[in-house]
């Protein structure tokens, strides 16, 4: 097993956003700029190493019959740690964030990568999916903020670069994150296809 | 090791296992944290309470134990003397485009506003998260310098009514424009607005009684 192929693969050829097509809930509601698709990749990465690692370490002790409720136990209890944290120590994130950060829980990318990937690895590897998947997550959660963000509202990282006359409303509201996500999606794909 | 059989008995010992260990970090985690979780509250409240009476000016005050009653949390503040120089107001509005809106309202002793803070919400950026800063006098510095590319295009942003400091909801309409009032609605987040100015209103009814919006929504009940 070659683990910085594992990282490498999370990142590009099993991007869960963009190939994968894994956890739309939180990227689609959390992108509305690219500081908060940033903070949302890198709690969920948080929680994503935490788990894979902590599944990889019991595998062999988790009756497959009782499996998907103690991951849902292990998930949800990093969650709650995590956002009690947060909201002590980086409590401007929290307040921008803190709504969504349950919603973790029912991500399905953390679901996914512990019954498809740390359930099956040693914790080694198990630890670079979680790396990789996160990056790539983070990555892409990012992008579409950043996108979002400059045509709905004008800004990049919250300063201000374009007139507010010419902000598109419809980027910062629902609709808008379908758009972006499809045609980003297009580009990435159509990206990946000519290198194959 | 050998995989665990999926017999009952192995299944329920180690899903207890996982609970146990799940709650041990989970009151660990809670033990450690709740400390500087309820420091930041106190913190932001305080603040809250000082710049919605005070705004920049320095004067000692106190500020009396805050009093709940049905939803709301008054802290009156006094100055050195025990003269009362404003009321703030926690008062929430569960009807905001993405959830409650929470503001903290200052009242000076005649009911003219004297300062506003928003402190929890969970509108969307760009559009209703502006409340914190739209009902209130625009800074100088952002009043004064139009992006460049607004001039080029001639495209000022309109200077509206949208400040409610100094108003005093129990003589002026605090309801915004499109349902008969006299504040200029955040663009864009009708909905963020009317719950903002809901939050004001019952506000101010829960320390002086009545508002002019009030008379109105009366009025056309008995046409």
């Amino acid at each position: 097993m070659n683990y910085f192929k594992t990282i490498i693969n999370g990142i590009f050829k099993e991007n869960p956003t963009f190939v994968l097509l894994l956890g739309m809930c939180p990227t689609l509601a959390t992108t509305t700029s690219a500081m908060n698709g940033l903070g949302m990749g890198v709690a969920t990465m948080f929680v994503l190493i935490c788990s894979n690692v902590f599944i990889s370490l019991f595998k062999n002790l988790i009756p497959d019959g009782v499996r998907i409720p103690c991951y849902i136990v292990v998930i949800a209890s990093f969650v709650t740690a995590l956002q009690m944290a947060m909201q002590a120590y980086v409590p401007d994130l929290y307040k921008t964030l803190g709504i969504f950060i349950p919603l973790i829980v029912v991500n399905c990318i953390i679901l996914g990568r512990a019954e498809a990937f740390a359930a099956k690895n040693n914790i080694l590897a198990a630890f670079c999916d979680g790396i990789g998947i996160g990056i790539g997550f983070t990555f892409a959660l990012t992008l579409l903020g950043f996108v979002r963000e400059l045509l709905g509202s004008g800004a990049v990282f919250g300063y201000q670069v374009l007139p507010t006359s010419m902000n598109m409303l419809v980027f910062v509201l629902a609709p808008g994150a379908f758009i972006t996500l499809g045609l980003l999606m297009a580009i990435v794909n159509s990206i990946k296809n000519r290198k194959a | 090791m050998k995989k665990l059989k999926s017999n009952i008995a192995n299944m329920a010992i180690v899903l207890t296992f996982i609970a146990v260990l799940a709650a041990g970090l989970l009151a660990w985690v809670n033990n450690e944290t709740s400390g500087p979780i309820e420091e930041i509250n106190n913190a932001a409240i305080e603040k809250g309470i000082k710049s919605v009476i005070l705004g920049d000016n320095e004067v000692q005050f106190t500020v009396e134990n805050p009093l709940e009653r049905e939803g709301f949390v008054f802290h009156f503040v006094n100055d050195m003397n025990g003269n009362l120089l404003g009321t703030a107001v926690e008062s929430t509005d569960k009807n905001g485009f993405g959830g409650p809106l929470k503001v903290m309202v200052g009242f000076d002793p005649e009911g003219v506003i004297l300062g506003y803070t928003v402190l929890e919400h969970s509108e969307t950026p760009g559009l209703g998260a502006q409340a914190d800063e739209w009902f209130r006098q625009r800074s100088a510095a952002v009043q004064e310098q139009p992006l460049a590319l607004d001039i080029l295009l001639g495209t000022p942003a309109a200077p509206g009514n949208h400040n409610i400091i100094g108003m005093n909801p129990g003589d002026d309409m605090m309801m915004v424009t499109k349902d008969g009032g006299d504040v200029d609605a955040i663009t864009a987040s009708t909905i963020t607005s009317r719950a903002f100015l809901r939050a004001v209103n019952a506000a101010y009814k829960a320390v002086f009684g009545y508002t002019a919006a009030d008379g109105v929504s009366g009025a056309s009940s008995q046409n």
